[in-house]
């Protein structure tokens, strides 16, 4: 059973938030437990135990020390649990603090059990249907790794080089076709920009006429004929939440 | 006489197809009036006409005539340079005789019986010469259709389907005319059937023309309520705006009034009236006060606004907003955008029975502009002509939204995706943000 945290500072808006979660847990027949904290502080004073919680309501607006920090706290040891930020404004500045959050979710506003369902919905799927950790039989030995962490597979002969992100790049070496590791990864994150390359879009930093550039600098070619199937499916990417 | 007469509405007929047939390749010169469409067809009729009496028994140089007589009076009436005048002329006198040669060919085939086409008393003769123009009209509108350049103005696959019925009914009739007629003639019923097949040549032209008006006129509406739109779109947000700034002001003003009263109240100790008070404000501040804020007045005037359009309707908004302030999208143009994806996604929402979502994802990036809306959605997508259709009429506002849209995206140099995705209804913009916008034209 999957846990939750709700961490306000005001008792009402507390109880308010579990009255709602329980609402949602009795709709939708999944059930989580459900803890109450009363500050930010107290939160991050659980250290390891904080693992527990796959999801954290955060109030933003706490006088001790406020959502945002206790959120960049949070990620500086979990960048898995699900944040939801709960305030009664939401201000530009809040996706400056890329805490990656889930959702926003506005205070006192008539549909909030609508919205908690929505997200508690979003978070579901994403548990359920993303893909995160695959195994892979490297010649380097059997290995899971985070598909997060995976930037891009080269095709080179027979061999398949998977370039991942650890505490440094390393390559990894798979004897497979290209096709069959992208059917096996089967994640819509990864691109196939080239009969030879299938890149996480992720660490995409520019497309243009032809050419894919990540993060690192590391550009590969566009074929022509695949230029405008590409620049749709990035274009997608980029526009989801 | 009535041989000339003959001889000289055929001509007129040649003429109105040649002008049509340059009309698919330059635009008139001057003003669009009367004058203008009719002074080119007497003169080029009366001329050619003039020249092919003159020169009856030199065919060579009737033809060389007609073709430098079009080529000129073309040249004049017509936005074209002389050579390329030229070069069409030439077409058009070449399928004017390919379009003859082939009538001949099959009046051989088909009709055995007919004397020939140089025989000019007999009624047969001319009904194929006429036969000949019906085609000659066809071929012209369906090169209009291969390379018209109006894409808006020109008919539509269906409306095409409709009208090209007109000239084959046409041809079928007059070949339908020609093979009926027996030997023994009388002149009058020779005469009616003439005037008939040269009516309906005629008319095929005149319904050419009244279709080509009907479109133009459709295509200028069509733009009229575009721009109404755009227009009332913005207005709405302006006038939103200000009532905001407004609002906010008198709330300052209120502040000040309200703190007394319920200072008051809790010095007589009033608590359930104190507590009245307070929730009566609350509520109107949570409707009245923006929630939504991204350093963008337009961009938060519009969004504030849906914002409290979408919890009536009982409309889950998810969003993801960042810094907004420079956004090189012009005011006018992010009401545009905005405003119509909104819109859509709302009305799309509303159709709903089960959950209705709104998600919506507008942030700039090192790069550019990333805006995307993704809706619940009930009817089916329909997919045609590349292009997502609405399930409602082509020019109701749901279409030109998106047209609007679109436009502006361009204008831009940016580019968006529209896919299904999931059972959601999904737009995606990117609009680069270095790149300076082109002209509007």
């Amino acid at each position: 059973m999957f846990s939750v945290a709700i961490c306000d500072d005001e008792p009402y808006f507390r109880e308010q938030m579990k009255e709602m979660l329980w609402q949602y847990m009795q709709d939708s027949g999944v059930y989580y437990k459900i803890d109450l904290f009363q500050s930010g502080m107290e939160l991050i004073e659980l250290g390891i135990e904080l693992n527990q919680y796959k999801i954290i309501f955060l109030d933003i607006n706490m006088d001790e020390m406020d959502g945002i920090l206790t959120a960049k706290k949070i990620r500086e040891q979990n960048s898995e649990i699900f944040l939801v930020f709960v305030t009664a404004f939401v201000n530009y500045s809040l996706e400056g603090y890329k805490v990656d959050a889930v959702r926003y979710l506005l205070k006192n506003n008539v549909n909030m059990q609508e919205s908690i369902a929505e997200c508690m919905d979003a978070i579901y799927k994403k548990i359920n249907y993303e893909v995160i950790w695959k195994e892979f039989a490297f010649n380097e030995g059997k290995k899971r790794i985070s598909l997060d962490c995976l930037l891009y597979i080269e095709s080179r002969l027979h061999k398949l080089e998977l370039h991942v992100m650890e505490d440094r790049m390393i390559t990894y070496t798979i004897y497979d076709t290209l096709n069959n590791m992208e059917n096996y990864i089967g994640s819509k994150k990864f691109i196939r920009l080239h009969q030879s390359f299938l890149v996480n879009m992720k660490y995409i930093k520019s497309v243009s006429q032809y050419e894919a550039v990540l993060h690192s600098g590391k550009s590969f070619p566009i074929p022509k004929a695949r230029y405008k199937k590409v620049w749709d499916t990035y274009l997608a990417f980029r526009g989801e939440m | 006489m009535i041989e000339y007469i003959e001889s000289f509405l055929i001509i007129v007929l040649e003429i109105l197809c040649c002008k049509i047939f340059y009309s698919i390749f330059g635009e008139k010169r001057g003003k669009n009036n009367i004058w203008n469409e009719v002074f080119p067809v007497v003169i080029l009729s009366l001329v050619t006409f003039l020249s092919s009496m003159l020169f009856t028994d030199y065919l060579i140089v009737k033809i060389i005539m007609s073709i430098l007589e079009i080529a000129v009076v073309m040249y004049a009436f017509i936005e074209v340079n002389f050579i390329k005048s030229l070069i069409l002329s030439l077409l058009f006198e070449g399928i004017l005789f390919l379009v003859d040669y082939f009538t001949f060919l099959l009046s051989r085939t088909i009709f055995k019986d007919i004397v020939g086409i140089d025989d000019m008393n007999c009624i047969q003769g001319v009904l194929l010469i006429l036969l000949g123009k019906g085609l000659l009209f066809a071929v012209v509108i369906m090169v209009n259709r291969g390379i018209g350049r109006h894409s808006k103005e020109s008919l539509g696959d269906e409306e095409w389907l409709g009208f090209i019925f007109f000239p084959i009914f046409t041809i079928c009739t007059i070949a339908a005319m020609i093979s009926v007629l027996g030997k023994p003639r009388m002149q009058s019923r020779d005469m009616i059937y003439f005037i008939i097949a040269f009516g309906l040549v005629g008319m095929n032209i005149v319904v050419f023309h009244l279709i080509n008006d009907i479109l133009k006129r459709e295509e200028k509406i069509h733009e009229d309520e575009m721009f109404r739109l755009q227009v009332k779109n913005q207005t709405q947000m302006y006038y939103s705006i200000s009532e905001n700034f407004e609002k906010q002001r008198q709330k300052t003003h209120e502040y000040k009034n309200q703190m007394l009263c319920v200072s008051s109240l809790l010095q007589k100790k009033r608590y359930d009236e104190v507590e009245k008070y307070i929730g009566n404000i609350n509520k109107e501040l949570n409707f009245e006060l923006d929630s939504i804020r991204t350093n963008h007045v337009i961009v938060d005037a519009i969004l504030n606004t849906k914002y409290r359009e979408m919890i009536e309707k009982n409309i889950i908004f998810v969003f993801r907003i960042n810094d907004l302030s420079n956004l090189i999208v012009s005011d006018e143009h992010i009401v545009v955008i905005l405003s119509n994806l909104l819109n859509n996604s709302i009305e799309a929402c509303e159709k709903c029975k089960g959950r209705r979502v709104i998600k919506l994802k507008f942030v700039i990036e090192d790069d550019g502009v990333v805006l995307s809306v993704k809706n619940s959605y009930e009817s089916p997508l329909i997919f045609q002509d590349g292009k997502y259709q609405t399930t409602k009429n082509e020019y109701d506002e749901h279409g030109i939204g998106i047209h609007n849209i679109i436009h502006v995206i361009e204008q831009y140099r940016g580019s968006y995706v529209i896919r299904p995705d999931d059972g959601e209804f999904f737009f995606s913009i990117f609009i680069p943000q270095k790149v300076t916008k082109t002209d509007d034209k």
